[in-house]
C-alpha cells in the first residue's frame, strides 16, 4: 500500500537510497511542513506513518463472488446433550467409540450436526470413511468443492463398480495404485479382459509392481489363467516367480497344483489302508528338486525344524476337500487320524492355513469347527509358544467364521475353561471387531464381576484389562447391568491393587455411561 | 441460571481442566446437589468430598480442593452439570458453608463500595509531582535513545531485518522498559514478529515504524494536542490511568451491555484477557481488559454471548474504548437488538472516522448485519449484501460455513485495519461463538 518509491528506500536504507521527492498533489505530502530540526531518517518515518495511516483510512473493501448455498433446506435440530455427547466422540479419548455413533446415525438415516461436519471430514481414518460419507451427506459434498482435501465424499458419477471403460481409463492413465485398483475391479467384472491388460504390459513393469500385479489377480483364478502364470514362472525376480506358483498352486488342474498334490500325498498316507482313522506323515529327508521353482517356502523362519516347516508349507498349498476325498474321511477324522503323529502339529498348522485365503462357503465350515477345537485346546499346552500359534491360528480361523458362528465358539471356549483368567482374553476379544451380541456380553460380564469380587492376583487384573474393550463393544441390551455397581474383593489385598481395580471399573463404567447417553439421545432425535 | 457449553469452557483455565472436568460428571460423585436464584452448589465426592459453590450475582466460585488452577475442575464439573442436567439440583435451602460464604462475598461487596463512596486519602502533592517529573525525564531520555536507534534502522535498511537475532528488539525494548515507557517497549517488541512472517513484510514493517515514529512526535509535541488525545498518547507510551483517576475523570456510563467477543492472549508470565462489549441502547463499544498471572483465573468472570445490566467506567481517550466494569450483574433481558452497521462500507467509514481521532487505533469492533462468508484466491472473506468483502481469519472456517450455509448472518469481530477475527455471529436467531 505505502508508495513503492518509499519501501524501496526503507529497503535498502536512507543511506544509499536518494530520498523521494515530495509531492505537494498528494494528499498526505501536502500536509508535511518544514522540519529542519529531525534527521532524514526522521523525517522519512514520519511520512511513511503518515501515508500509512491515510491509506488505512482510505482501504476500500475488495469485491468477491459470493459462495452459492447450500440446497437443501432441511434441518435436524439436536439437544446441547446430543451435541456434547458428539464432540466426547470426536476427543482423541473417546473416538473409539465414533464408528458405533456414526453408525447409529446412519441407521436412522440422520446427519451429522453441521458444526462437526468439517471435522469428521478432516479424520484421517480411512476405514470409518464410508460411515462418514453416510451422516455428512450432501453437505459433505456442498462442502469439498470449498477443500480439495475432501474429494472423497463426492463419489466419481462416471466410474460405478461396473463402470468397465472407466476402470480401463484408469489403467491406462491413472497413477500405480490407481491402476492397481482398476485391475482388481477389472478383474471382478471380466477375468479374462484383467488377464489380457496384465500381459500387455507386464515385462514392462518394474519388479516391485509386478509382483503387486500378480497379487491382483489373485480373485477369480481359473484355468484360462495358467498359461500367463506359467510364462511368469521364469520372471527375472525371484519374488515374481515365486508369487505366480502360489497362484498356480490355487488352481486345481494347473501342472504346479498336481505336482503339490502328489508331493503331498507322497507324504501323508494312511498307515493302514483299511484304517481311515490313522495317518502318518513322513517329509523328505533332504529338500527335492523342484520344491522351490513351483513356489514353496524352503528356509524356516527361526529355529523351526525343516521338515517340519516343508510339511506345513506343502500342506497349506493343497485344497482341503482332496483329503476328505483322498482318506474318505470327514475333517474331525482327518485331525484324529494325525494327532498321534511326530507331525501333527505340521500338518494340522498346514490344513489351517490352508483355509486363509478361501472365502469359505459351507464345505469348509466342518474343517473351521474342527480345527477351531484343535487350536482351542491348544491354549491351554504348558509351551508358550504353542499358545501363541494357537492364538495366532485361531484368530485367523476367526476372521473367516460368519459372526453367529464365532460368537457360538467364543461363547464355549469361555465356558469351558475351569480357570476364565488364565485366557488371554485381551487377544481374544480382538477376533469380534464389532458390537458384541447379548449372550456373549451376558457371560463376560458374569465372568468378570465374579473374578473381580473373589480374586486380586494378577491374572485377574490382566482380565480386566478387557474392560477397555468391553466398553467400547458390550452389548446395548447390557448397559444397565454394566452399570451396576461392582463388588470389589478387597480384604487381604494391597490397596493399591484394589485402587487399580477401581480404576479400571470405573473408566469402563464411565465409556459404557456413554454409549447409553448416546442411544438414548438417538432414540429422542430426527424424525423416521 | 443459564450457562452454555461453550460459555464454560470460555472461563475453564485450560483444556485438560474441561477434560479433567468431564470426568466429574457421573451424578453418583455428587451429593447434596441444590440451586436457588442466586446461587448452585454441591459436594463432589470421589472420597474427598469437596464443597463446591458458584454465586451467580458475580460469578463467583469456590471450591475448598487444593487446585491451583481457578476455575477447578469441580467448578466446571458442577457447570456443566447444571447446563446439561439442572433436573439433578434439588431447590432446598442451602447449607451452611455455602451461606457463610455468600455472605463473606456480600459483605466485600459492600465494604468495597462503602470504600469507593469514601473520600480518597489525601495525597502528598509535592511527593507525587517530583515522582512524575523524574518519570517524564526518564521517558523522554527512553525516547531520545529510540528516536536514534530507529533513525540507525532506517538509515541501513529494513532487508536486513530479517537476519537480526530477537536480542536486537529485545536490549531496545528492555531500554524502554528502564525508561518507564512500557507501551513503546511492548510495540518494539511487536515488531519483531514481523520480519519473513509474510509476503508483504516489509511494508508491514516499514508501516508499524512509521506508525512508532509518529506516536513519539506525538508525545514530544503532546502540549498541542486536545486533551483526548494527549491521554490517549501517554496511555500508549505506558502511562497507566489509576482506578482513583477513572473514577474520578472516567466517562460511566450504564447500559444492557452485550459481550459479544473474547479472546485470551498467552505471555510466558500472565494471560491477557480482552472482552468486546457494545451497549444496547449507548451503542457504545467497550473493551475491557484483565489481567492474570500464570494460570491463575482472572479478577471478574465475563463470559462471552452474556448481557450484563451495570455500569462502566471508560478510559480518558481520542476515541473511548478501553473500559472497566464499576458494577455488573446478569441481565434478564435477551440482547434481541445488538446495535450494527448495514455495510462494510459504512463502518470502513466509520473506521475512518475513528482513525482520524486516534491514528494508533489497534483495532475495533466490527458488527455488521446480512454478511456472507466466502472463499476466493484462498482467503476468507466476510462479504455484506453488495459484494463488498473484507479478508477474514477463523480458526474453524468451515465450522461456520457448515452452519451457516452461505447463507446471510450477522458477524461480530474485531478489526485490526488488516484483517478480520470474527468472534460470534448470530444466525437463524441462534448466537454462536467462534
Amino acid at each position: 500500500m505505502l508508495s513503492d518509491q518509499l519501501l524501496k528506500v526503507a529497503l535498502v536504507g536512507t543511506a544509499q537510497a536518494p530520498q523521494v521527492p515530495i509531492n505537494s498533489e498528494n494528499d498526505v505530502d501536502s500536509l508535511i511542513g518544514p522540519s529542519i530540526e529531525l534527521s532524514i531518517e526522521s523525517q522519512f518515518l514520519l511520512r511513511a506513518g503518515r501515508l500509512a495511516i491515510y491509506q488505512r483510512a482510505g482501504q476500500l473493501p475488495v469485491t468477491v463472488p459470493q459462495v452459492d448455498t447450500f440446497p437443501s433446506k432441511e434441518r435436524v435440530e439436536y439437544s446441547d446433550s446430543f451435541l456434547k455427547l458428539f464432540e466426547t466422540a470426536l476427543t482423541k479419548e473417546q473416538h473409539v467409540l465414533l464408528p458405533e455413533f456414526l453408525s447409529l446415525l446412519a441407521s436412522r438415516k440422520l446427519f451429522a450436526p453441521d458444526k462437526y461436519i468439517p471435522r469428521l471430514l478432516d479424520l484421517e481414518d480411512l476405514t470409518v470413511r464410508p460411515l462418514i460419507q453416510a451422516v455428512v451427506g450432501a453437505k459433505g459434498e456442498w462442502l469439498s468443492q470449498f477443500n480439495p482435501n475432501w474429494n472423497w465424499t463426492v463419489s466419481d458419477p462416471t466410474l460405478g463398480s461396473s463402470d468397465l471403460e472407466g476402470h480401463q481409463g484408469l489403467w491406462d492413465d491413472g497413477t500405480f495404485p490407481e491402476r492397481l485398483a482398476a485391475l482388481r475391479a477389472i478383474r471382478k467384472l471380466n477375468p479374462e479382459l484383467g488377464r489380457e491388460l496384465l500381459a500387455e504390459v507386464f515385462t514392462k513393469e518394474k519388479v516391485e509392481n509386478r509382483k503387486q500385479l500378480l497379487a491382483a489377480i489373485n480373485e477369480e483364478l481359473g484355468p484360462e489363467d495358467i498359461e500367463f502364470l506359467t510364462l511368469c514362472l521364469s520372471d527375472r525376480s525371484k519374488y515374481v516367480r515365486q508369487q505366480a506358483a502360489n497362484l498356480l498352486a490355487k488352481i486345481p488342474n494347473s501342472e504346479v497344483s498336481q505336482r503339490n498334490r502328489m508331493r503331498a500325498n507322497n507324504i501323508l498316507t494312511q498307515s493302514d489302508s483299511n484304517n481311515a482313522s490313522k495317518l502318518v506323515c513322513q517329509p523328505p529327508q533332504e529338500l527335492p528338486t523342484g520344491w522351490e521353482e513351483d513356489g514353496l517356502e524352503v528356509n524356516p523362519p527361526n529355529k523351526r525344524g525343516q521338515r517340519a516347516f516343508w510339511t506345513e508349507e506343502l500342506i497349506s498349498k493343497i485344497p482341503l476337500q482332496h483329503w476328505e476325498s483322498q482318506f474318505s474321511a470327514t475333517p474331525v477324522e482327518l485331525i484324529n487320524g494325525i494327532l498321534n503323529d511326530d507331525y501333527a502339529h505340521a500338518v494340522i498348522t498346514g490344513w489351517s492355513k490352508a483355509i486363509s485365503g478361501k472365502i469359505v462357503t459351507s464345505e469348509f465350515q466342518g474343517w473351521l469347527n474342527s480345527l477351531w477345537k484343535y487350536w482351542s485346546a491348544m491354549l491351554q499346552h504348558p509351551q508358550q509358544a504353542v499358545v501363541i500359534q494357537a492364538l495366532e491360528q485361531l484368530g485367523g480361523l476367526a476372521r473367516k467364521m460368519s459372526s453367529t458362528d464365532l460368537d457360538r465358539q467364543l461363547l464355549q471356549l469361555l465356558r469351558d475353561q475351569h480357570d476364565p483368567a488364565q485366557l488371554p482374553v485381551n487377544e481374544i476379544l480382538k477376533w469380534i471387531p464389532t458390537t458384541w451380541s447379548k449372550s456373549f456380553s451376558h457371560e463376560y460380564l458374569r465372568i468378570s464381576r465374579t473374578l473381580a469380587g473373589s480374586r486380586s492376583d494378577k491374572a485377574v487384573y490382566e482380565w480386566l484389562q478387557s474392560t477397555a474393550q468391553a466398553a467400547v463393544f458390550l452389548s446395548p441390551d447390557l448397559f444397565a447391568a454394566a452399570l451396576t455397581p461392582w463388588k470389589i474383593r478387597d480384604h487381604g489385598v494391597q490397596a493399591w491393587q484394589v485402587a487399580g481395580i477401581e480404576i479400571l471399573i470405573t473408566n469402563f463404567q464411565e465409556r459404557i455411561q456413554l454409549r447409553a447417553s448416546f442411544y438414548n439421545e438417538i432414540k429422542l432425535a430426527g424424525v423416521d | 441460571m443459564e450457562v452454555s457449553h461453550q460459555q464454560i469452557r470460555e472461563i475453564a483455565p485450560d483444556e485438560k481442566s474441561m477434560v479433567a472436568a468431564n470426568k466429574l460428571l457421573s451424578s453418583k460423585l455428587w451429593s447434596k446437589s441444590g440451586l436457588s436464584e442466586g446461587a448452585v452448589w454441591g459436594i463432589c465426592g470421589g472420597g474427598r468430598n469437596y464443597q463446591v459453590g458458584v454465586d451467580f450475582a458475580d460469578m463467583g466460585f469456590r471450591c475448598n480442593c487444593p487446585s491451583r488452577k481457578f476455575p477447578c475442575k469441580h467448578v466446571l464439573a458442577l457447570l456443566l452439570l447444571l447446563s446439561s442436567s439442572p433436573d439433578i439440583f434439588s431447590l432446598e435451602s442451602s447449607p451452611d458453608w455455602l451461606d457463610t460464604w455468600l455472605e463473606k462475598r456480600r459483605l466485600k461487596r459492600e465494604q468495597k463500595a462503602t470504600r469507593e463512596s469514601e473520600p480518597a486519602k489525601p495525597v502528598d502533592k509535592e511527593a507525587q509531582a517530583k515522582r512524575i517529573k523524574s518519570r517524564e525525564n526518564n521517558v523522554s531520555d527512553g525516547i531520545e535513545q529510540l528516536i536514534i536507534w530507529l533513525d540507525d534502522l532506517i538509515r541501513s535498511g529494513i532487508a536486513a531485518l530479517e537476519t537480526k537475532p530477537f536480542s536486537f528488539w529485545d536490549t531496545q525494548a528492555r531500554r524502554l522498559i528502564d525508561a518507564q515507557a512500557k507501551g513503546l517497549a511492548n510495540r518494539v517488541r511487536n515488531l519483531a514478529e514481523i520480519p519473513g512472517s509474510s509476503q508483504d513484510w516489509s511494508q508491514r514493517m516499514l508501516e508499524e515504524l512509521g506508525s512508532l515514529r509518529l506516536l513519539v512526535q506525538a508525545y514530544q509535541r503532546q502540549d498541542t494536542l486536545s486533551p483526548n488525545l494527549q491521554a490517549e498518547v501517554r496511555q500508549l507510551v505506558g502511562w497507566t490511568v489509576s482506578q482513583t483517576e477513572l473514577e474520578l475523570n472516567g466517562d460511566s456510563v450504564t447500559d444492557d451491555w452485550f459481550i459479544w467477543g473474547q479472546r485470551i492472549e498467552d505471555d510466558e508470565r500472565f494471560r491477557l484477557q480482552r472482552s468486546w462489549a457494545i451497549g444496547l441502547k449507548s451503542e457504545r463499544e467497550a473493551l475491557i481488559l484483565q489481567f492474570a498471572p500464570g494460570k491463575q483465573g482472572f479478577p471478574e468472570v465475563i463470559l462471552p454471548g452474556t448481557l450484563q445490566q451495570g455500569a462502566v467506567n471508560f478510559y480518558p481517550g481520542a476515541v473511548p474504548q478501553r473500559a472497566k466494569f464499576v458494577n455488573k450483574e446478569n441481565s434478564e433481558n435477551t440482547a434481541s437488538e445488538i446495535p450494527v452497521q448495514a455495510s462494510i462500507s459504512e463502518f470502513l467509514e466509520t473506521y475512518a472516522s475513528r482513525l482520524a481521532l486516534n491514528p494508533w487505533l489497534a483495532s475495533c469492533g466490527c458488527l455488521i448485519e446480512n454478511v456472507t462468508l466466502s472463499i476466493f484466491q484462498n482467503q476468507w472473506w466476510i462479504r455484506d449484501k453488495s459484494g463488498a468483502a473484507l479478508p477474514c481469519r477463523l480458526k474453524h472456517p468451515f465450522e461456520l460455513l457448515s452452519i451457516t450455509e452461505g447463507e446471510h448472518f450477522q458477524v461480530h469481530a474485531e478489526w485490526n485495519g488488516r484483517f478480520l477475527t470474527p468472534m460470534s455471529y448470530l444466525y437463524q436467531g441462534q448466537l454462536n461463538l467462534c
